[in-house]
């Protein structure tokens, strides 16, 4: 049995297995194959001081504290944007999911990574809570982690989703705030052009 | 970078604005006792001479059922007795500037090639062999039309993963009433209006040369005086896996 996660909603539990919907079980996919002139088939590698070969798999990226010394991924804990310590937000299997509600515009601000089909014994609680347009935003976390992504359980009258992402950041602008280009000024380039003592 | 695109409204006409991407950053910072305390540094494992392949490649025994079993105990012993896996000079050698390049089977540099790309269908059946594709970008020097294709965003958020999304910006005073405009019209409606790309005014969007299509969507949103327009993009559906 795969595992489930169990979501609290309207006040009762709903277990339900997590399936990523993957688009290429969907629609299909497509490689991209590479042969030289004698129909050897190539595979991508790096050059590295332009001598040695190095296929794909011959470098791992090693983290380093400031005396130069390897350091496990286990040694490092979570700091947020203020440089404070952060607990570990534990992973959806591990807990009850709390449901809160939210909007169309909330879930239309979502930068989506992965979408998740649940899969339940009787999903009849679950698709009359999502009915007319009701949607629950929650913490998704696949495995414990510092961050957390944010997520939303939505569905389209026959089968229910989690779809997982970051919310973005989104700006209203007003007239003043357009983009602009960084132009160097008149004054500053006719300086540098001057500037001989550079040679 | 400030990134352009021509788009155009409902009276088709154009203006060149500029659009970012609202790929959110970490909020998270790792380290030990500080945030950013350590450096990921690529450090080397093996080369084209002592990675497995090439190693196992050295030994020869007898056709055999189970050739590639003794190869690998003789790879083993050899690996225990003489370390032949190691490049003592460029083993663990901090790697920067690498250069990507084709390589053979005999991992010699390939300097032309030939491309197919194969199309499988979700059962993983190839359905078809063909030269790549290269899509060029139609969102600079063709206009991003305004479909008039107006969807509800009730009847469309659960039809569709909008897996991009890009926030689109004015450069002036004009533009800014123009995209004001769009938003306002959009947030009113509560709704999403289509865009498409190319000489029809009806493909995907190609947002960057090379890169994939996708359908375009553009959502309004408006606080008093100020807007926010999104460019939601798509290439899936919402829908579930295909039962087996």
């Amino acid at each position: 049995m795969a595992k489930q996660a169990e979501f609290i909603i309207n006040g009762s539990s709903v277990m339900a297995e997590l399936k990523k919907v993957d688009r290429k079980k969907i629609y299909g996919w497509s490689t991209i194959e590479v042969f030289d002139e004698n129909g050897s088939k190539c595979k991508l590698a790096s050059i590295s001081d332009g001598v040695h070969i190095l296929p794909s798999g011959s470098s791992s990226l090693l983290k380093f504290n400031e005396k130069g010394q390897t350091v496990s991924s286990s040694e490092l804990v979570g700091f947020n944007l203020e440089g404070q310590k952060v607990e570990k937000i534990p992973s959806v299997y591990d807990g009850k999911i709390n449901l809160k509600e939210a909007t169309i515009d909330d879930y239309l601000s979502l930068v989506v990574k992965t979408v998740y089909q649940l899969n339940m014994e009787d999903d009849t609680a679950m698709l009359n809570a999502l009915k007319d347009d009701k949607l629950y935003s929650f913490i998704f976390n696949y495995r414990e982690d510092y961050e957390g992504d944010d997520a939303f359980l939505i569905s389209n009258g026959e089968t229910v989703f989690a779809v997982s992402g970051k919310v973005a950041d989104l700006e209203f602008v007003g007239l003043i705030d357009n983009e602009k280009e960084l132009v160097v000024t008149e004054e500053e380039s006719s300086e540098e052009e001057l500037d001989f003592a550079m040679f | 970078m400030i990134r352009y695109i021509k788009l155009s409204n409902e009276k088709n006409r154009d203006a060149e604005v500029t659009y970012r991407s609202l790929n959110p950053k970490a909020s998270i910072k790792l380290g030990i006792n500080s945030p950013g305390d350590v450096i990921n540094k690529r450090v080397l494992k093996s080369t084209s001479t002592t990675n497995f392949s090439t190693l196992i490649s050295n030994f020869k025994v007898e056709k055999t059922e189970d050739e590639e079993l003794q190869k690998s105990i003789l790879l083993s012993e050899d690996i225990i007795n003489n370390d032949p896996e190691i490049d003592f000079e460029m083993g663990g050698k901090y790697l920067s500037g690498l250069q990507r390049v084709y390589v053979n089977e005999q991992q010699k540099p390939v300097f032309k090639v030939k491309k197919t790309e194969k199309i499988f269908s979700p059962t993983a059946e190839l359905k078809e062999e063909r030269e790549p594709k290269y899509n060029e970008s139609n969102i600079l020097d063709q206009i991003v039309k305004w479909t008039g294709k107006m969807m509800p965003k009730s009847k469309v958020y659960n039809k569709l993963v909008f897996n991009k999304k890009y926030q689109i910006k004015h450069i002036n005073g004009l533009t800014y009433d123009f995209l004001f405009d769009m938003a306002k019209q959009l947030s009113d409606k509560k709704s999403l209006m289509m865009l498409g790309g190319g000489e029809s005014g009806k493909e995907p969007l190609v947002m960057n040369n090379g890169g994939k299509s996708y359908r375009g969507f553009l959502e309004g949103r408006v606080q008093n005086d100020k807007y926010c327009l999104i460019l939601h993009l798509t290439d899936q559906e919402l829908k579930p896996l295909p039962k087996k």
